[in-house]
């Protein structure tokens, strides 16, 4: 049963927040230093992989930063650790399918709708799914997926979400395209525990401030005040 | 076998219905067992979980379908294939259910809708329900249902503006079409989003009547008339899909639950996965259930109250033998029939420039229109019945599931980046939550092969959009795009074509229905107008498994109401002279 008081222990951590003259928030409003770089020893130091071989992470890699390239509006998939993500997600237990209805049989589904029937997981998904994609350069463009220029890596990625790569023998494709683009937007903007979103950044360039407690400043403030800009360093969970 | 001393009632699930019976009963000096096979949970369970990957897409507080799935085909010829994921609905688990992660907008059906089959034959003809749509009147009418909707309501807080008050009329500000209230509604409404506020006058501009959603989102502390009180919504933008961390969204545990409690004459008994209704034909005597370690247990009472999720309360008539089931091929029997889900299409203002923040708000408090939803416009050549609820909702902004691009957009790469980053804040989500019409080879049914890890049968679903529910949208789509033109959206995205295919990996609504349907036939239904099963008058089958189709609202409000139905026959007629009430 829901206790009254326990809403005056959460405002007893309020920040007092207050409008400005300017009308920007002041008190919770912090600003966001857009040069912030990840320091060069980070970026040097290999990630410790929870399933993804070296090769494999390059690909997801690479594949990520096309989807979401870095640009001078904002940091693209590889600086917000989206790869790494991926890598711990397969690892645990979504990559495990733990959540999945498994038992057989197993059957193609002979209309559309149906969605994941196949007697893998996920993460025995993505390893099928890498190697087809690697070969594909390999055969036609004589590199890994990740030694690629940018717009031969494109017109790959192009081939595989229309579901022209063979040698996918769990999902097709297309069908894999469309479940790593979902991965890659849980990369970008899930709360950076997770690995991905790193320093909350993707957040930073939509605007969302994550964890609307992390300020203890109730929206029941601001909702209503359509003329105000709420702008602060997003947080996650603490 | 452990056999447990008999009680008045036994509920099978403790979520909204469940809960209402069990603070119902307990209060009128009978003693309840409610048997939750999930684990006790509430607001203490909530206080970090601001987390859209372990919520919304990983599905925390929901069903686990590697323990309990469902089959679909999408027609009778069709080799059903399990859900192997959640998706196109997210069944709760857990002390609650459902009525724990929803977002609150609490609506009550239309009366047309109560009385659609009959209502559309006198104003449209004899011929004007096609061949294959099964809808039926459900038994009851508005005005019997009102003073339940009243209650849940007050029970609730929910915050509104009444648009048609008895003995006063229509309001202004309120819903023009809504039924008549016999007073207004406990609080006033939620503060508006600002993109709610654009579309509202949008709408106005094109001819429509914008009012706010009814929130179970308190506004304000409130204290209900069982002297529950809870604090005020903090607009933090995590309802649907989440737990309310200050217990101000409505639901069982922070409401009935602990009235029923108080009493003294309540248990709840969790990790009971109640598999068999115990009867002889024509009297149910006790339910079956496992317990966490696989030990089987009976639990006799006087009445048995089915208060599970939809799907599960057919389910478990369907083992039990209990009520004929329905054959789609002859269209005979009454237990699984008239199976409906929602059909949702959801639309996208963009204007380039605006910061509307979109992350603050709640689960229900933007505005929608009713113009287009049910009878309330001319059907006259359409070739279709019924409509949408079209809603102006800011439930969040949360960046993984709830931010679209503008149509035509690229899928990927560095222009679907601009997009995104552009509009995530300079949108509107509009939602047209349209009617399900029953048809007749939709329906609820055993499947053959695939087994839940108890080892029973997983439940069949046979459902497809029809004819009607396609010629529907594309209708509806046409006047959400003028509505969208009129907001001065710089850009859009406004869907008018269903799937090829109802496709189970694909979010329409939680509001599944049907398969224990109400009606005042026992060939054609399951409960009477009482929710009380035709075939044993002691068993009660409560929840939106009793509505013979879905409208083109939220169902939980009727939900509720229903509950209250039966609570009411039971304490006043049943328990005083138990045996059939209609």
């Amino acid at each position: 049963m829901p206790d009254p008081k326990s809403r005056l222990s959460f405002l007893r951590w309020t920040t007092a927040a207050s409008v400005s003259a300017t009308g920007a928030i002041a008190g919770c409003a912090q600003q966001i230093d857009g040069t912030d770089k990840p320091s060069n020893e980070a970026q040097l130091q290999p990630p410790a992989l929870s399933f993804l071989t070296r090769g494999e992470f390059a690909a997801v890699q690479a594949m990520a930063e096309r989807i979401y390239p870095s640009d001078a509006r904002a940091p693209g998939a590889r600086d917000l650790h989206v790869a790494e993500f991926i890598d711990r997600r397969l690892g645990g237990a979504y990559g495990w399918g733990a959540r999945m209805y498994k038992q057989g049989p197993f059957q193609k589904a002979s209309t559309s709708g149906h969605g994941w029937q196949v007697a893998r997981t996920p993460r025995d998904a993505y390893r099928d799914a890498l190697t087809a994609i690697d070969a594909y350069a390999q055969a036609n463009h004589h590199a890994t997926f990740a030694g690629l220029d940018p717009t031969v890596q494109d017109s790959v990625l192009s081939d595989c979400e229309a579901g022209k790569i063979d040698g996918f023998t769990i999902l097709t494709s297309k069908a894999f395209f469309a479940i790593f683009l979902e991965h890659v937007k849980q990369g970008l903007f899930s709360d950076p525990r997770y690995g991905g979103n790193a320093d909350a950044k993707g957040w930073v360039a939509l605007g969302f401030p994550g964890d609307p407690m992390a300020y203890g400043d109730q929206y029941e403030k601001w909702i209503d005040r359509y003329d105000v800009a709420y702008s602060v360093k997003p947080r996650g969970l603490q | 076998m452990i056999v447990h001393k008999e009680v008045d009632a036994v509920t099978v699930g403790v979520g909204w219905t469940g809960g209402i019976l069990a603070a119902e009963l307990t209060r009128a000096g009978k003693t309840v067992v409610g048997l939750e096979r999930g684990q006790a949970r509430g607001t203490q369970n909530f206080q970090n979980s601001h987390d859209e990957l372990e919520y919304a897409v990983d599905h925390s507080l929901m069903q686990d379908p590697a323990v309990e799935s469902w089959t679909l085909r999408h027609d009778l010829r069709e080799t059903a294939l399990p859900f192997r994921e959640l998706g196109s609905f997210l069944p709760g688990t857990n002390l609650g259910g459902a009525g724990t992660h929803w977002n609150g907008q609490t609506f009550r059906f239309h009366p047309r809708d109560f009385q659609i089959r009959s209502h559309t034959q006198q104003r449209y003809g004899k011929d004007a329900i096609p061949e294959y749509l099964s809808i039926a009147d459900w038994g009851v009418t508005y005005d019997e249902m009102e003073p339940y909707y009243d209650k849940f309501e007050y029970l609730c807080g929910i915050a509104g503006k009444a648009g048609n008050l008895r003995g006063k009329g229509v309001q202004s500000g309120g819903n023009p079409f809504e039924g008549e209230r016999s007073r207004e509604y406990p609080l006033p409404p939620m503060k508006e989003a600002e993109s709610a506020t654009i579309m509202s006058e949008a709408s106005r501009k094109v001819g429509y009547h914008p009012f706010p959603q009814p929130s179970a989102n308190l506004p304000s502390a409130y204290t209900n008339p069982d002297g529950i009180t809870r604090a005020a919504c903090t607009y933090c933008g995590f309802c649907e899909r989440f737990g309310c961390e200050v217990g101000a969204k409505a639901s069982a545990p922070v409401t009935v639950i602990p009235v029923a409690m108080a009493t003294g004459r309540y248990e709840i008994r969790y990790g009971a996965n109640v598999y068999e209704i115990v009867h002889d034909g024509k009297r149910a005597r006790a339910v079956r259930y496992y317990d966490d370690r696989g030990e089987q247990h009976e639990q006799p009472a006087h009445a048995i109250l089915l208060n599970a999720f939809t799907f599960n309360n057919t389910k478990l008539l369907l083992l039990s033998k209990m009520g004929r089931p329905y054959d789609p091929r002859t269209r005979e029997g009454v237990v699984g029939r008239n199976f409906t889900h929602q059909v949702v299409l959801g639309a996208h203002s963009f204007w380039d420039g605006k910061h509307l923040r979109r992350f603050m708000g709640s689960g229900a408090n933007g505005t929608l229109i009713d113009d287009l939803n049910a009878d309330n416009f001319d059907h006259h050549g359409l070739g279709f019945m019924g409509g949408a609820s079209i809603i102006y909702a800011n439930t969040g902004a949360r960046p993984i599931q709830q931010v679209s691009v503008p149509e035509g957009t690229p899928k990927w790469g560095a222009a679907w980046k601009d997009a995104l980053l552009s509009y995530y804040d300079a949108q509107a989500d509009i939602v047209m939550q349209g009617e399900c019409n029953a048809a007749w080879d939709h329906c609820l049914t055993l499947d053959p092969t695939y087994r839940d890890s108890y080892g029973l049968p997983l439940l069949r679903l046979t459902f497809d959009f029809t004819e009607q529910d396609r010629r529907m949208m594309r209708y509806l789509g046409g006047k959400v795009h003028e509505i969208v033109r009129a907001s001065g959206a710089n850009k859009m995205l406004v869907p008018t074509e269903l799937d090829p295919h109802y496709d189970t990996t694909k979010y329409q609504t939680t509001h599944v229905n049907g398969g224990a349907i109400m009606g005042s036939d026992p060939h054609s239904s399951v409960v009477n107008k009482w929710l009380q099963m035709w075939d044993f008058d002691n068993v009660f089958v409560v929840g939106a498994s009793a509505f013979p189709q879905n409208a083109g609202f939220n169902p939980t409000g009727t939900v509720g109401a229903l509950a209250y139905r039966a609570a009411d026959a039971l304490i006043n007629r049943w328990f005083k002279n138990p045996g059939p009430l209609a």
